[in-house]
C-alpha cells in the first residue's frame, strides 16, 4: 500500500518537523510530517514501512517565478530571452525555447545548481547563442510530473492554471522565489507499507490514518481523527436515505431511462443513479493527489471514484447511462451474472478479452460492460460528453476476482482491494462521500435519481454474517425495535415493517433470532485482566491501559465495576480478523510493541527425547560421502517424462509409478523424481559444459512414488493433468504380475509420520546417489599419467558408505531383472545386498559404469560411474543386523599381527570372491573362536583376506589366472609360533589346491 | 697453492702398506707409532668430499679384520714370552684408542655426508600442491546443520515428516482456510486428490501435535515446495521450524529461546527485534529481525538501508491450530518459530543468485570444504 501522508492529513493532523529551506526569496521553514516518529510507529504496529518516498525531493531549487519581459533572441528565431522575477531585486535572465513563454506568466524556474531528472540534468549558468541564461523554465515533465498532453500542452508549465495543478495569481505573487512543490502543495511524503493479509482495512488512507491515530494516542500525542467533509451545506443524499432506497427501489429513472438490475451472483451490490453530470478536468488538488499515488487524472467523475477508493478502500465504477443498451420499452438493464463462455469484452485498457464462464461481469441487456471488481468497459465509460451516470458499489467475491485477475493477466487497484476482502460496511459511506465529492467538483449540483439494489435471482435468503456498526447499534437494542431486514447483501436497515416483510420473506423469524444471537456472539469477546499475562508471560501495561488501546482501535469496551473483566465489541472492519481473546492480546501487544515482551527462559525438559533415528544415519553417511571426495549437490526433486527412457529403461514406471504434479513449474519436468540419477547426470553435463572435466558428486534426498508402502496405487487419476494417465494405467496392468523393483520397491520406503498406518500415503524413500566422471587423478608433475576410475573404486566407496551406517554388505553381480540393468555397462555392474540369517537378502542399492548410450542421451562424452543406495533399506538391514549379530570381538593389538602372502594359479572361471570364501572357511576351521586355548587350534582372529594381484599371461596357462592374496591374523592369546604358522600355511595350500584345483605359485 | 682433494690424500694414505713385520719390542713400538700417526693424519683429512664408502674404507683400514693392528697382534708370537705381555698391552691400547676415536669419527663423518646429501635435495615450494581428495557438503546442508546444532543443545528434538501431504496437514490443521491464496495452484504444487507438496515445515508440527506425546519441544528441518523461481526463490527449498507445546508456555519463553538461538548461531549476542505480523497459524505473530551484521544497524545495501535483516517468523500457536490437532488449548499453549535455510545460506556465503546453489558446478561446490 502506497500511503500519501498528504492524503492521510485529510483525516488526521500529523505531527510535524520543521526543515529550513534556502531559496531566492530567503530562508523559510517547511513543515514536514515527522517520519522518524511515524515510520517506526507503523512498523511496530505490524505495517512495515518498506520505503519512504519524498515527492519533489530534488526540486527545492525549482521556484515560482514571473516572466516580466520576453524578448526575441537576437540570434535565434525560436528562442526568447526572458527576464524572470524570482522575488529578488535582480531579475533572472533565462533563455527559453517554449512558445508559451510570455510576459506576465507564472512559471517554474529551475535555479542554477539544481539537479533534475535523477541527476542527469544539471542546471548551470550558460551562454545560449552568446546570450547569458541563468536557469531553466520547466515543463511538468522536466520536474518528473505526469503530463496530460490535452491539458498541459507541450510548452512550459503555467502555474496559474487549476487543471494543470496550479493556483491563483494572488497566491503565486505572494510566493515568488519559493519552491514550486511547496507553493502548489505538491510536496508529499509517501510510505510504502507492507500490509499483512489480515488487514485489508489498512489498504486505504482512512485506515492508515486510523492506525497512525492509535499509535499517537498511545504515545500520548494530541489526536483528532476526522472523516472528510466536502461541503459545508446539506448533503445531496444522507446515508440513511441511501440505505433505505437501496432496500426499497428496484428500479430508477436517470435521464429518461428507466433501469433495473438483476443479480445472479449473490454478491452484495447497489447502484446509485445521478444526472446533470458535467465531467471536466479535475481541479489541482485532486489531480495532484491522484498523481502522487501514481494514478492518472481522467475527469472529475473517474477521479472522484478513484479518490474514494484510496480514501475508504471501496472500489466503485461509473457507467455512462446513455451508452448502455436501451430496450424498446425505454428500459436499460444491468445484471450481475457469470460470463458466457467465449463472450468477448473490451476493457478500459482497450484490450479485448475472451471471457471464461467463471468470470463475473456487470452486463447491460446485451454485453458485458465491466469485469466485476477488475476493470470497467471501454464502451460504457464516462467521457466528457456524459450526462448521466449510474455508479456501481459492489462487494465482489475475493476469490472470483483473484481468479479473473490471474486468468486475464490484469491487476488493478480495485481487484487488489477486492482480493484482500473489503469491509462492506464502508459502502454507504463511500457512496455518500462520492456523491458529495462529485457535487463539490461540479459547477452545478448533480441530481440524485435514486439508488437501487440489484434483484437477487438466485440463492435467495443467504444472509452474510456481516453487520455494519450502524446496524449493530440497532441489533443491540430491543429486538422489537430492530428495524432490520436481511438480504444477500448484508443487513439493511429499513424504515417500514412492510418493507422488511417484502424483502426478507424467506428469512423466517426464528432463523432471524438465531442469526441475531449468533452474530452478537461473534461480535463480542470476553476479556480478562489476566489474559495478556497468560499469553505473553507479562502484563506489559495495566488492564486499564490495555482497554484504552482497544478503545483507540475502535473496539467497544464495557468494563465491570472492579475493572477486572470487559466485554469487547469488535468493530465492523475487523470482523474477519478478530475471533477471540488472543487476537485482542495481539492488538494490545502490537501497539505497545511486541519487541517489549521480556525474555523468560523455558524450564528444562523433564525427559530427554530422541531425535528421529534416520536423521543421524543420513548425516553420517553424507559426511562419509564428502570425506570420500564427493561434493554434495542440491536439486529440485523433479524429473522429465523422458528421463527413464533416456536411462535405457523400458517404461516410465520402471522405478515405480512417478507422481505427476497438476501444476509443475516447468512443463519440462512435470514428475516427482523416482531416482536421483537423472539430475546428477544433468549436473555432469553442465559441468562438462562449464569446462569442469572431472568430478565426484552426490545427492542425498527422497524419491517419491505413486504407491503406498503396501505397493498399492495411491492416486488413480495420477498424470491426468499432463495426459499421461493412460500410459500409467497400461503400466499398472503390466506390472501387476511382474514387478521387479528390487531396491526401488515401495515396500522399502520410509515412514515419515507416526500415523496409525501409512496406507494411502505416497511412498517417500531416502536415497543417496553419486556419480564420478572424467579421470580419477589428472596428470601432474608428480604423476606423468592420469589415472582413470574403475568400478572397484566406486564399489569401495559404496561399501564404505554402507559401513559408515554400521552395516556389512555383500557385493553381487547386478541381476538382469534389476531396473538399472540396461542403464549400465554389461560387465561392470554390481548390486549391494545385506544377507542376514533367517531373512531374505535385503537389496541396498547398486553401482556400475554407465552405458555410453545412456551418457550420450544426457549429452555426456566421458566415462561415468554411478551408484544409488536406498537408505531406508540400509537402515532396515542395520536394525535387523543389530538384533542377530554374530560375533563382535573387541581386540587390542597386544601381539604382532601375522601377515602372509600366497599365490595360486586357478581356472579363469573361479571368481575372486569364491577364492576368498574358500580361504576364509579353511582358516575358520583352524582358528580359535573363544577365550581359552584349544588343542589344535591357532589362537588368532582372521583380520582379512585381501587379493592384491591378478595376473594372466606369460607363465600362466591359457584359461587360468594367477591370483595373489594376503592374509592377516591377529593373535589373541600369545605370539604365534613357527608351528602355528606352518599349520596355517599348509592348511591354506592344501585347502585351496583340493577345493579349487589351484596350484601354488613359486 | 696446489690443493689436493681430501679423497686423493686419503687414497695416498691408504695405498701405502706399511710393513707389519717386527722382530722385537722396539720395532713394534715404532710400527705402532707410525700406525697412530697415519690414523691421526687420516682423521685430519678434509672430509667434505667423502662418501659412505670412504668412511667404510677408513674403518676397515684401521679396525677391520685385516687391519695392520690385527696383523701386529697375530705376529706377537715372534716376541719372547716376557716381551709378549707388554707388547699385547700396547697394541691393545692403540686398538682401543683407534676404535674409540674411529667410532666418534664415523658417526660424525656419516652425519656430515647425510647432511651434505640432504642439503642438495631442495624442493621447489612454488610447485602446485596436489589436490586433496576431500569432497564437501552442500552449503545449504552445512547451514542447516549449524542452525540445528544450538537447538539440540537447548533440548529440542529433531524430527522429520512427509513432504507429500494431505490438505489437512498442510492447510486445514494450520488454520489456512479453503479460500486462502496459498491454496491456489499459482502458489503451491498440487498432486491429485487435493494432496500437495508441503509448502511449509509447519505440516510436521501438525503431525507432531497429533502423533507425539506432550510436552513437545521439537525442530523440524526439511524441504518445502512453492511455485516460484527467480534470483531469490527456487521451487524446492529448505526451512526449519521449532515448536514448543507445554503448560504455561508464553511469548516471554519464545523471546528467550530466540535470543539464545541467535546468540549461538552468530557466536555472539546479537540485537534482535520482533515486529508484529500475521500468520494464520500463530496469534500473536511477529517477524524476527536481526540487526544487519554488515553495517550493525547503520543501514547498508544488504539490509536495504533498514539496519535490520528479516530472518523468519514466530508467534504463539493459534488456539484453533491446537484444537484442530487435538490439544486442549485451555490447558496447553505453545510457540513456534521458523525460517528459510536457503536464504540464510545465501546471505552467509554472499551468493547473489540462489539458483547457482542448484547447478551442481563442481568448482562452486569445492569452495565449501566443510565436511
Amino acid at each position: 500500500m502506497l500511503a500519501s501522508l498528504r492524503f492521510v492529513e485529510r483525516f488526521l493532523k500529523l505531527p510535524k518537523k520543521s526543515v529550513k529551506i534556502k531559496c531566492p526569496a530567503g530562508e523559510y521553514e517547511r513543515l514536514v510530517p515527522d517520519v522518524e516518529l511515524l515510520a517506526p510507529l507503523l512498523t511496530r504496529q505490524g505495517f512495515e514501512v518498506e520505503a519512504v518516498i519524498y515527492r519533489g525531493k530534488d526540486c527545492d531549487g525549482v521556484v515560482v517565478g514571473k516572466i516580466v519581459s520576453a524578448e526575441p533572441h537576437p540570434k535565434a528565431e525560436r528562442l526568447q530571452v526572458c527576464q524572470v522575477d524570482v522575488g529578488t531585486a535582480k531579475k533572472q535572465q533565462i533563455v527559453c525555447g517554449a512558445k508559451n513563454a510570455r510576459s506576465g506568466l507564472f512559471v517554474a524556474v529551475a535555479m542554477p545548481g539544481t539537479s533534475l531528472k535523477n541527476g542527469t540534468l544539471l542546471i548551470q549558468p550558460t551562454l545560449l547563442r552568446e546570450v547569458e541564461s541563468n536557469g531553466m523554465l520547466c515543463s511538468r515533465e522536466e520536474l518528473g510530473l505526469e503530463l496530460n498532453a490535452q491539458i498541459d500542452g507541450d510548452g512550459i508549465w503555467e502555474l496559474n492554471i487549476d487543471a494543470q495543478g496550479g493556483i491563483n495569481d494572488a497566491e503565486l505573487s505572494k510566493n515568488l522565489g519559493r519552491p514550486v512543490f511547496d507553493v502548489l502543495g505538491l510536496s508529499d511524503t509517501l510510505f510504502e507499507l507492507n500490509v499483512t493479509p489480515n488487514r485489508p482495512d489498512i489498504l486505504c488512507h482512512y485506515g492508515v490514518a486510523r492506525e497512525i491515530a492509535v499509535g499517537l494516542v498511545y504515545a500520548e500525542k494530541p489526536v483528532d481523527l476526522q472523516k472528510m467533509q466536502f461541503n459545508s451545506g446539506k448533503n445531496i443524499v444522507e446515508i440513511e436515505k441511501l440505505a433505505a432506497d437501496v432496500v426499497v427501489n428496484s428500479s430508477s429513472t436517470v435521464g429518461g431511462v428507466q433501469f433495473s438490475a438483476d443479480n445472479e451472483l449473490g454478491v452484495s451490490a447497489f447502484f446509485v443513479a445521478l444526472e446533470n453530470i458535467v465531467p471536466r478536468p479535475s481541479p489541482a488538488w485532486l489531480r495532484n493527489q491522484l498523481e502522487a499515488l501514481g494514478q492518472n487524472s481522467i475527469n472529475t467523475i473517474v477521479d472522484a471514484s478513484n479518490f474514494i477508493l484510496w480514501a475508504y478502500g471501496q472500489p466503485s465504477h461509473a457507467f455512462d447511462v446513455n451508452k448502455l443498451k436501451i430496450l424498446e420499452t425505454g428500459n436499460a438493464k444491468l445484471s450481475l451474472r457469470l460470463a458466457h463462455e467465449n463472450e468477448s469484452f473490451t476493457g478500459l485498457d482497450r484490450k479485448t478479452r475472451t471471457l471464461h464462464k467463471h468470470d463475473c461481469v456487470v452486463a447491460d441487456a446485451e454485453n458485458p460492460q465491466a469485469l466485476l471488481g477488475l476493470i470497467g468497459g471501454e464502451y460504457s465509460k464516462v467521457d466528457s460528453q456524459t450526462k448521466a451516470i449510474v455508479i456501481e458499489f459492489a462487494n465482489a467475491n475475493a476469490v472470483a476476482v483473484r481468479r479473473s485477475s490471474r486468468r486475464h493477466g490484469r491487476r488493478t487497484d480495485s481487484s487488489f482491494l477486492f482480493e484482500k476482502g473489503i469491509s462492506t460496511d464502508t459502502r454507504f459511506e463511500a457512496a455518500v462521500s462520492m456523491i458529495e465529492l462529485i457535487k463539490n467538483l461540479s459547477e452545478k449540483a448533480p441530481k440524485y435519481c435514486g439508488a437501487l439494489h440489484s434483484k437477487l435471482l438466485s440463492r435467495p435468503g443467504q444472509a452474510q454474517a456481516f453487520v455494519s456498526d450502524l446496524q449493530l447499534k440497532s441489533l443491540l437494542g430491543p429486538a422489537s425495535e430492530a428495524r432490520i431486514s436481511v438480504d444477500f447483501a448484508g443487513i439493511i436497515i429499513a424504515n417500514d415493517a412492510e418493507e422488511i416483510n417484502k424483502i426478507s420473506s424467506e428469512f423466517s423469524k426464528t432463523h432471524w433470532q438465531d442469526w441475531r444471537t449468533d452474530t452478537l456472539k461473534k461480535r463480542t469477546v470476553e476479556f480478562l485482566e489476566s489474559d495478556v499475562k497468560s499469553v505473553l508471560g507479562v502484563n506489559l501495561v495495566e488492564f486499564n491501559a490495555q482497554l484504552n488501546i482497544l478503545r483507540s482501535l475502535g473496539f467497544g469496551v464495557e468494563c465491570n465495576s472492579k475493572v477486572t473483566k470487559a466485554s469487547v465489541r469488535i468493530p465492523s472492519w475487523r470482523v474477519q480478523d478478530i475471533v477471540g481473546m488472543p487476537d485482542l492480546v495481539e492488538e494490545i501487544v502490537r501497539v505497545v510493541g511486541i519487541d517489549h515482551v521480556p525474555s523468560v527462559p523455558l524450564n528444562s525438559m523433564g525427559e530427554l527425547k530422541s531425535d528421529d533415528s534416520h536423521l543421524s544415519v543420513l548425516e553420517l553417511i553424507s559426511t562419509r560421502a564428502a570425506s570420500l571426495g564427493y561434493n554434495e549437490i542440491a536439486g529440485f526433486h523433479f524429473m522429465k517424462t523422458t528421463d527413464l527412457n533416456n536411462m535405457g529403461m523400458k517404461h516410465i514406471s520402471a522405478l515405480g509409478e512417478p507422481l505427476a504434479m497438476l501444476n509443475s513449474i516447468s512443463k519440462d519436468e512435470p514428475l516427482m523424481h523416482t531416482s536421483l540419477i537423472p539430475n546428477l547426470l544433468r549436473c555432469v553435463e553442465r559441468n562438462l559444459n562449464f569446462g569442469n572435466s572431472v568430478g565426484q558428486l552426490f545427492h542425498v534426498t527422497r524419491t517419491y512414488q505413486n504407491h503406498d508402502s503396501g505397493g498399492n496405487i495411491v492416486f488413480k487419476d495420477n498424470g491426468e493433468a499432463i495426459e499421461m494417465s493412460s500410459e500409467f494405467n497400461k503400466m499398472r496392468e503390466l506390472l501387476k504380475s511382474n514387478a521387479h523393483f528390487h531396491d526401488y520397491s515401495p515396500e522399502l520406503s520410509y515412514g515419515y509420520s507416526f500415523e496409525k498406518n501409512q496406507n494411502g500415503r505416497p511412498a517417500e524413500t531416502p536415497r543417496l546417489a553419486g556419480v564420478v566422471f572424467g579421470d580419477k587423478e589428472l596428470k601432474s608433475w608428480q604423476n606423468s599419467n592420469a589415472t582413470v576410475w574403475n568400478l572397484h573404486d566406486v564399489l569401495a566407496h559404496v561399501n564404505e558408505l554402507i559401513r559408515s551406517a554400521g552395516l556389512e554388505a555383500q557385493i553381487v553381480e547386478m541381476m538382469p531383472s534389476h531396473p538399472f540393468n540396461n542403464t549400465v555397462h554389461p560387465g561392470r555392474k554390481a548390486q549391494f545386498v545385506a544377507i542376514m540369517e533367517g531373512m531374505e537378502p535385503v537389496p541396498l542399492g547398486w553401482a556400475a559404469q554407465l552405458h555410453p548410450k545412456v551418457l550420450r542421451a544426457f549429452g555426456i562424452e566421458t566415462i561415468c560411474f554411478a551408484f544409488e543406495l536406498n537408505l531406508s533399506s540400509v537402515m532396515k538391514a542395520c536394525a535387523a543386523q543389530a538384533k542377530n549379530f554374530k560375533s563382535r570381538i573387541v581386540s587390542s593389538l597386544r601381539f604382532p599381527v601375522l601377515s602372509r602372502d600366497f599365490a595360486f594359479v586357478i581356472e579363469e572361471k573361479i571368481s575372486a570372491s569364491k577364492l576368498t570364501e574358500v580361504v576364509q572357511n579353511l582358516l575358520h576351521n583352524e582358528l580359535l573362536c573363544g577365550e581359552e586355548e584349544l588343542a589344535g587350534r591357532v589362537p588368532a582372529r582372521l583380520v582379512g583376506v585381501r587379493i592384491f594381484d591378478v595376473y594372466r599371461g606369460k607363465g600362466v596357462p591359457e584359461g587360468s589366472k594367477s591370483i595373489a592374496f594376503n592374509i592377516k591374523l591377529e593373535p589373541l592369546l600369545r605370539t604365534l609360533t613357527d608351528v602355528d604358522i606352518q599349520k596355517i600355511h599348509s592348511s591354506v595350500i592344501s585347502g585351496v589346491t583340493s577345493a579349487l584345483g589351484g596350484e601354488m605359485r613359486g | 697453492m696446489n690443493t689436493i682433494s681430501g679423497r686423493q690424500q686419503l687414497s695416498e694414505f691408504l695405498i701405502v702398506s706399511n710393513s707389519t713385520q717386527y722382530k722385537n719390542l722396539s720395532e713394534l713400538e715404532s710400527l705402532l707409532t707410525s700406525e697412530k700417526d697415519v690414523f691421526n693424519s687420516v682423521l685430519k683429512i678434509q672430509s667434505d668430499e667423502f662418501k659412505d664408502s670412504d668412511i667404510d674404507e677408513i674403518r676397515v683400514r684401521f679396525s677391520g679384520k685385516k687391519s695392520p693392528l690385527q696383523e701386529l697382534l697375530k705376529s706377537l708370537r715372534v716376541l719372547s714370552p716376557e716381551e709378549r705381555k707388554g707388547a699385547g698391552q700396547i697394541i691393545n691400547e692403540l686398538k682401543t684408542f683407534i676404535e674409540k676415536e674411529l667410532s666418534i669419527y664415523v658417526v660424525k663423518a656419516q652425519e656430515e655426508i647425510e647432511n651434505r646429501k640432504l642439503n642438495l635435495e631442495r624442493d621447489d615450494l612454488s610447485l602446485p600442491l596436489p589436490e586433496s581428495k576431500h569432497g564437501s557438503r552442500h552449503p545449504i546442508s552445512v547451514v542447516a546443520r549449524d542452525l540445528i546444532a544450538p537447538l539440540r543443545r537447548m533440548g529440542f528434538t529433531v524430527i522429520d515428516g512427509p513432504e507429500i501431504e494431505k490438505d489437512f496437514y498442510n492447510f486445514e490443521a494450520l488454520n489456512i482456510p479453503a479460500e486462502h491464496p496459498a491454496r491456489e495452484m499459482q502458489d503451491s504444487f498440487f498432486l491429485a486428490s487435493e494432496w500437495v507438496l508441503r509448502t511449509q515445515t509447519s505440516s510436521v508440527q501438525a503431525h507432531a501435535m497429533m502423533e507425539r506425546e506432550l510436552p513437545l519441544r521439537v525442530v523440524c528441518p526439511g524441504y518445502v515446495y512453492r511455485n516460484e523461481f527467480d534470483m531469490t526463490h527456487v521451487p524446492t527449498f529448505r526451512q526449519f521450524e521449532c515448536l514448543v507445546v507445554d503448560k504455561g508456555v508464553t511469548m516471554a519463553h519464545l523471546r528467550s529461546t530466540l535470543d539464545a538461538f541467535f546468540k549461538e548461531v552468530f557466536g555472539r549476542p546479537v540485537k534482535l527485534r520482533l515486529r508484529s505480523s500475521y500468520f494464520p497459524f500463530t496469534e500473536p505473530s511477529a517477524e524476527i529481525d536481526v540487526e544487519c551484521q554488515q553495517c550493525f544497524g547503520k543501514g547498508c545495501r544488504s539490509c536495504k538501508h533498514t539496519g535490520w535483516l528479516e530472518m523468519g517468523g514466530c508467534g504463539m500457536i493459534n488456539r484453533a491450530v491446537l484444537e484442530k490437532c487435538g490439544i486442549n488449548s485451555s490447558e496447553y499453549s505453545g510457540f513456534a518459530f521458523g525460517m528459510g535455510i536457503d536464504r540464510i545460506a545465501m546471505s552467509k556465503y554472499a551468493v547473489s543468485d540462489l539458483r547457482a546453489m542448484f547447478e551442481g558446478d563442481v568448482n562452486f561446490l569445492k569452495e565449501f570444504k566443510l565436511v
